[in-house]
């Protein structure tokens, strides 16, 4: 176990080189640079700015290093733990992503401990009931949830907010806590607001996991085992939690070291929606105007999460599944 | 990825206008809704150029000073009466200037206190970036504002400014010449803070008199600088006593850099330029001249509090601003802000909004507490369609430099249509040329080749040989190969979609077939710059006669930037006395010898018949062609804020909200 964990770590070492290559290209290529989609926000309000200033800037950014230096200049510092510094923000990346870091990480888990308290007990209930009335109801709200995108739904869920409970749109807290201390009044303020992110992200992970949940005990439920367990007269409760739930369980291991990711991406759309604190609109924000460092630092995060949760998810799964152990 | 998600994103944003309101068609036509809603002023067949009585008389003139009125006592907001009762603060005679500015508030005198809700891109609209100089209502005017007078030489080529002695920055310290001398000389020509001095710069020098007076000296006539410090001039000093302590000529270098690591910032220069712009850091809190002062951030809120130093006050003693919070929120769509203006949740904004968006503000205006003021955008056209006449292309070169080309593109235009589907009939067809309050306009400018006429325009394209030779109902270049011409446009801002839809199609009925490519912001500058474009648009602001007269770049070709398409090469030539670009034809070269007059002369009927002589010039040349002028634009009033002027100019030129003195706005409490 401890050989393959070791192998598998070395191995992420060259994925990763790969990767920061790759992104440092893509992000390379579209045309123009940071400079140009700065400047170009400028000149839509109205100043002033001729091509000598453009061309004095990009020098002073090093734009116009040949790009393998500029490549070199960028993984030399994430190395050393500095992500470079943002042309846009004029801030250094670390400090950007740190400060948003936090919400992020709250909206995350709380949608993600949403999805798993809402899908599990459905998912279980609809394989034990199938095709009873309220198996037919969580199918179709499953689907519903499947079928919406989530942007969508906070536009909607915005409105309803709003008109029924007169829930300012958006945001994580309502202007008189915004800048507030901490106390349980902004406590319950922020609790007010963070169920429709949650929620929302939170809506098509759950309607997944029900149907996964559900299709995955069935396979279980009908095989010899436990009609075996049952004639041996083990209370049903019991033996559903103790072999078919385990092994349903699969799939959710082996999909959670993808949370890792989403820790950082998590939902852009629905937090440009939203007006929400966290990562995702910085994410796209880097994006759209080619702020060389804080993308590519965000999306080199991104895959290193994605190649540690897997190997984590990995790992959790031969815990828990003797029969897929590499011996 | 990102991108189709945007794109799904939008199209779904759609569905939120149709979502908030209730899922009932829309109806929003000129009959319906013009007259007596939109509070319109005294309107003749859909001109938007707002009579001077909109406003009062005072705000014409200099601002009085209060010993011109006999104002000996001041109040202030209650806000600040614990802490001058311990002492934090001065008294607030001794915070405001030796003799206090006064302004007239439009309707009534203000109440005190509250807090203003914006939006994060307007946070302006209620704490301007001041400078030393105003712009007048309508735009023609230069005015004094912190600034007490100035003073031009005989010769135009010495400026001086006469400061308000005991004009404090927000900590208490004067301000003096210093902070002028200092950005000057250690900020504009630093070549590390400022690697290209601002053409306006160029040779210049500035000189201090005493504590409240300096001088700026050029190396020519510079009669219009004035125009450009009451446009944007807040950015002209930096207060001294503080951020000389963050400069390396007064500072060691070594020990800011080594801060600078500290903070996470790249070098000194961007750790100056954070300590001079509060918000990024929020560490360093920069004294400014502004009504309000940053005092809390997060990643998605600004709150702002009152300037305690600020030095206007009201005729009756009342020290402005009336608002003592500003609560500023980071909407990060326009669609949103929409949204959220609809239902209601913020107090003064228009920044990001749309001409499209005015039927769903109307839709909710009453329901929701707040009003929706239409206040015409001052643009020459809200679309200005540039043909390149310095394309490389010798075929294509030689036909966009054919004025029957552009005159029949012109012609072939129907505009009516156009105000009729975009503007809901509100706005004013017209040609490129400067606003109708502007000095320098003429009635024939605006109406040159501004009238639908295709039969004109088809025999003008057959004159120039342009002929559908091989019968696919599309015109052939003049030697009978096909023509290709495509229009390139970024969008935002003004309604250009829907207006380049409608102009290619009209262009398609005398036979003109141009094809449409949008292409991202990035791509306009990178393709400006190698003047490969055939076409291009941009909206034409700079036509008033704040920016006109000193940026006409429209007319002249003297400015290189993403902006202007029309003449690339010619500009260049002309940015680099003729070392790089093509050398314009001498018509082209007549501009620029007129706006060299105009610039430089103090004659002010010189200087409008040169301005005329541009002017005239583009209505036969259509250098830059027009579509639709002076378009309405949405500004969300909410009820409880008083003393918002109902007419105004709403674009770069003004500033939005700076010519209508917003510190004299009030929250009405209840």
């Amino acid at each position: 176990m401890l050989n393959y964990i070791i192998r598998r770590v070395l191995l992420m070492i060259p994925t990763l080189v790969a990767i920061s290559v790759l992104i440092f290209i893509i992000i390379q290529l579209p045309p123009g640079d940071i400079i140009t989609s700065r400047l170009q926000e400028l000149q839509a309000e109205g100043q002033d700015i001729s091509e000598e200033q453009i061309e004095a800037l990009r020098a002073r950014y090093n734009l116009n290093d040949p790009l393998h230096i500029q490549y070199f200049k960028w993984i030399g510092g994430i190395l050393v733990g500095n992500m470079g510094y943002s042309v846009m923000y004029g801030q250094s990346v670390n400090n950007l992503i740190w400060e948003r870091l936090g919400f992020t990480l709250l909206i995350t888990f709380s949608a993600t401990l949403l999805t798993w308290l809402i899908a599990f007990p459905v998912g279980v209930y609809s394989a034990l009931r199938q095709y009873s009335v309220l198996d037919y109801a969580a199918t179709l709200m499953a689907f519903v949830g499947l079928a919406t995108p989530n942007f969508l739904l906070a536009l909607v869920l915005m409105y309803l907010g709003y008109e029924w409970f007169g829930i300012a749109v958006g945001g994580l807290f309502s202007p008189e806590y915004a800048s507030a201390d901490w106390s349980m009044g902004k406590l319950g303020d922020l609790l007010a607001h963070l169920w429709i992110p949650a929620v929302v992200i939170g809506m098509g992970g759950t309607a997944g996991m029900v149907r996964i949940m559900r299709a995955n005990l069935l396979d279980e439920l009908g095989k010899p085992y436990v009609t075996t367990a049952l004639a041996k007269g083990l209370h049903p409760i019991r033996l559903v939690i103790k072999y078919p739930l385990r092994i349903a369980l699969n799939p959710f291991i082996s999909t959670v070291g993808w949370m890792l990711p989403h820790l950082i991406s998590g939902a852009a759309i629905i937090a440009v929606v939203l007006s929400l604190p966290t990562t995702g609109p910085l994410l796209l924000d880097s994006l759209k105007n080619q702020d060389m460092y804080l993308a590519g630092s965000f999306l080199l995060m991104l895959s290193a999460l994605t190649v540690i949760g897997t190997l984590l998810s990995d790992i959790l799964l031969a815990i828990t599944d003797p029969r897929i152990r590499y011996e | 990825m990102i991108e189709v998600r945007a794109g799904c994103l939008l199209a779904l944003m759609a569905s939120l206008s149709l979502l908030a309101c209730g899922g009932e068609e829309r109806h929003f036509t000129a009959s319906e809704e013009s007259a007596p809603a939109v509070r319109a002023p005294a309107e003749q067949e859909g001109a938007r150029d707002i009579p001077r009585d909109a406003w009062p008389e005072a705000w014409f003139h200099a601002p009085s000073k209060a010993s011109e009125i006999g104002l000996t006592s001041f109040k202030q907001s209650p806000l600040l009466d614990a802490q001058v009762a311990a002492g934090e603060l001065p008294p607030v005679a001794q915070r405001l200037p030796d003799d206090p500015i006064v302004v007239t508030p439009i309707d009534e005198i203000g109440r005190y206190g509250g807090t203003a809700r914006l939006f994060w891109a307007g946070e302006q609209l209620l704490n301007v970036p001041e400078g030393t100089l105003r712009p007048g209502p309508q735009l023609q005017l230069a005015l004094p504002n912190f600034a007490e007078r100035y003073e031009y030489s005989k010769d135009s080529k010495t400026l001086t400014i006469f400061l308000r002695p005991g004009h404090k920055w927000s900590d208490g310290h004067p301000v003096t010449a210093d902070d002028f001398v200092f950005w000057f000389d250690h900020v504009q020509m630093n070549k590390s803070l400022t690697p290209v001095v601002s053409p306006r710069f160029k040779g210049s020098r500035i000189e201090k008199n005493d504590e409240h007076s300096f001088s700026y000296h050029f190396p020519q006539a510079m009669p219009l600088f004035i125009m450009h410090l009451a446009h944007n001039s807040s950015h002209l000093s930096l207060p001294a006593h503080f951020m000389r302590r963050y400069h390396p000529s007064f500072t060691d270098q070594a020990q800011l850099e080594r801060e600078a690591e500290e903070l996470g910032l790249q070098d000194w220069r961007t750790y100056f330029q954070a300590v001079s712009n509060t918000r990024d850091l929020l560490v360093f809190f920069k004294p400014v001249q502004t009504a309000y002062m940053v005092v809390d951030k997060t990643s998605t809120r600004i709150r702002l509090r009152r300037n305690p130093y600020y030095p206007k006050v009201d005729p009756e003693g009342n020290q402005l601003p009336y608002i003592d919070f500003l609560e500023v929120q980071k909407v990060d769509s326009a669609e949103i802000m929409a949204a959220k203006a609809s239902t209601g949740q913020v107090d003064f904004a228009g920044r990001q909004f749309k001409t499209s968006d005015i039927p769903l503000f109307k839709r909710f205006e009453k329901e929701n507490d707040y009003s929706v003021y239409l206040w015409p955008r001052p643009y020459g056209s809200d679309v200005a369609l540039m043909v390149n006449m310095t394309h490389p292309d010798d075929k294509l070169r030689s036909i966009f430099q054919d004025v029957r080309f552009r005159r029949a593109l012109s012609l072939a235009i129907n505009r009516d249509e156009i105000n009729n589907i975009a503007y809901y009939g509100q706005a004013v067809p017209r040609q490129l040329t400067v606003v109708e309050s502007s000095r320098y306009f003429e009635p024939e400018f605006a109406s040159a080749y501004a009238e639908h006429d295709p039969q004109r325009a088809m025999a003008l394209l057959d004159e120039m040989g342009m002929i559908d030779r091989d019968g696919d109902g599309r015109r052939d270049h003049t030697d009978g190969s096909s023509l290709e011409i495509t229009l390139e446009y970024t969008i935002g801002e003004t309604p250009k979609q829907i207006t380049v839809d409608l102009v290619t199609a009209h262009w398609r009925e005398v036979g003109l077939h141009i094809n449409l490519k949008q292409i991202s912001g990035a791509l306009q500058g990178i393709r400006t710059k190698g003047g490969h474009m055939n076409m291009s648009i941009w909206h034409a602001d700079r036509n008033t006669d704040i920016l006109f007269p000193i940026e006409p770049f429209w007319y002249v070709p003297m400015h290189t930037g993403q902006e202007v398409t029309q003449w690339p090469e010619w500009a260049r030539w002309y940015r680099s006395d003729g070392a790089r670009g093509m050398e314009p034809p001498p018509e082209v070269k007549q501009l620029i010898a007129w706006w060299e007059v105009l610039r430089r002369t103090a004659d002010v009927e010189e200087r409008i018949r040169m301005g005329k002589n541009i002017l005239r010039s583009q209505s036969e040349n259509l250098w830059v062609l027009g579509v639709i002028g002076q378009g309405p634009h949405p500004v969300i009033v909410s009820d409880r804020l008083r003393n918002v002027p109902t007419d105004g100019y709403w674009g770069w030129d003004s500033r939005w909200s700076w010519p209508y003195y917003p510190e004299t706005w009030y929250l009405q409490q209840d």
